[in-house]
């Protein structure tokens, strides 16, 4: 996934979201966040809304 | 006009495998009637809490208007919050017209099955109707809803193994979603709305505002296929996430 994000030219709110999700699942593995699958939790939602937001920050992205 | 619905497959490389999250717009909100928005300014200071924490405060609180006993426990709300909930009468307006709350459904068994291990809604009202509470913070406009939301392989199966033939896995997950989106959603739609009433909150800083949207207001959502486009149109553009869009004529 991450050659094909970093050989576009602009990135999209789709690819920031993608990285996001990369990093929470990175987060689960690792037991710093609960794995929320099959429960209505949700605080993997809560990252990774987090981290999306700040990326598009960073590089101006605006929401579709 | 156009609604935006993201799906998001995510993929481990673990025993657990989560394909399926749905994110809604809160956009969404104006495919059904919206009752009520009452702005409230409450926080005299800015008060740091999270979702959670606000959504069981407020659960809690109807708890003590109703004298309704509960499972919440004590150290998940926050004292506060609990009595400005309290001296604003809001509980009261929320619930003027309806039948009152009778029983917190919190941490009970009640309206589980073996793929809802948790029950979906918040309170049982006197006529036997259901009530729950979600919280939006700050611009936030996305919720997974529950039950469907964060599917696991077999909760997936469950609830959409219908819609084909073969069982859906990691290798015909997308294809799937891009082949079946016109009768996958409106399946995630219904448990979007999964109470009879159903109480959305958006804070924002110093304030909240609410909103009841009723389960019976749900309108019968039949989507054109033609009419739905992906951002990833095809399994190979899609990585982890999907943007949905959907035309529609008001």
């Amino acid at each position: 996934m991450h050659k094909t994000i970093l050989s576009k030219n602009n990135l999209t709110n789709d690819d920031t979201r993608d990285i996001a999700i990369k990093i929470v699942d990175k987060f689960v593995e690792e037991g710093l966040i609960k794995n929320c699958i099959d429960t209505d939790d949700d605080t993997e939602f809560d990252f990774q809304d987090i981290i999306n937001n700040v990326l598009n920050e960073v590089f101006n992205i605006k929401e579709d | 006009m156009q609604q935006s619905f993201v799906f998001a497959a995510k993929e481990r490389n673990y025993m657990k495998l989560n394909y399926f999250d749905v994110h809604f717009y809160r956009s969404c909100k104006q495919l059904f009637r919206k009752i009520r928005t009452i702005n409230y300014i409450i926080f005299e200071k800015r008060i740091i809490m999270n979702n959670e924490t606000f959504g069981m405060t407020f659960q809690y609180a109807i708890c003590i208007e109703y004298d309704i006993e509960n499972k919440i426990s004590i150290e998940r709300i926050d004292k506060e919050l609990l009595s400005t909930f309290l001296k604003s009468k809001i509980i009261r307006k929320i619930f003027r017209g309806k039948s009152k709350p009778i029983k917190s459904l919190y941490k009970t068994k009640e309206f589980t099955s073996e793929f809802i291990s948790r029950c979906p809604h918040s309170f049982l009202l006197e006529n036997e109707e259901t009530f729950s509470v979600k919280t939006f913070k700050g611009n936030g406009k996305m919720f997974a809803p529950k039950v469907v939301g964060q599917a696991g392989e077999d909760t997936f199966n469950h609830f959409f193994g219908h819609l084909q033939k073969n069982e859906i896995n990691r290798t015909n997950f997308k294809e799937f979603c891009l082949e079946n989106i016109s009768e996958i959603l409106p399946i995630v739609v219904d448990y979007a709305l999964v109470s009879d009433y159903n109480c959305w909150f958006y804070r924002k800083d110093e304030t909240f505002s609410y909103e009841i949207i009723k389960r019976a207001d749900l309108p019968d959502l039949t989507f054109d296929k033609s009419n739905f486009t992906f951002t990833k149109p095809t399994s190979q553009s899609w990585n982890e996430s999907n943007n949905l869009k959907y035309k529609y004529c008001a």
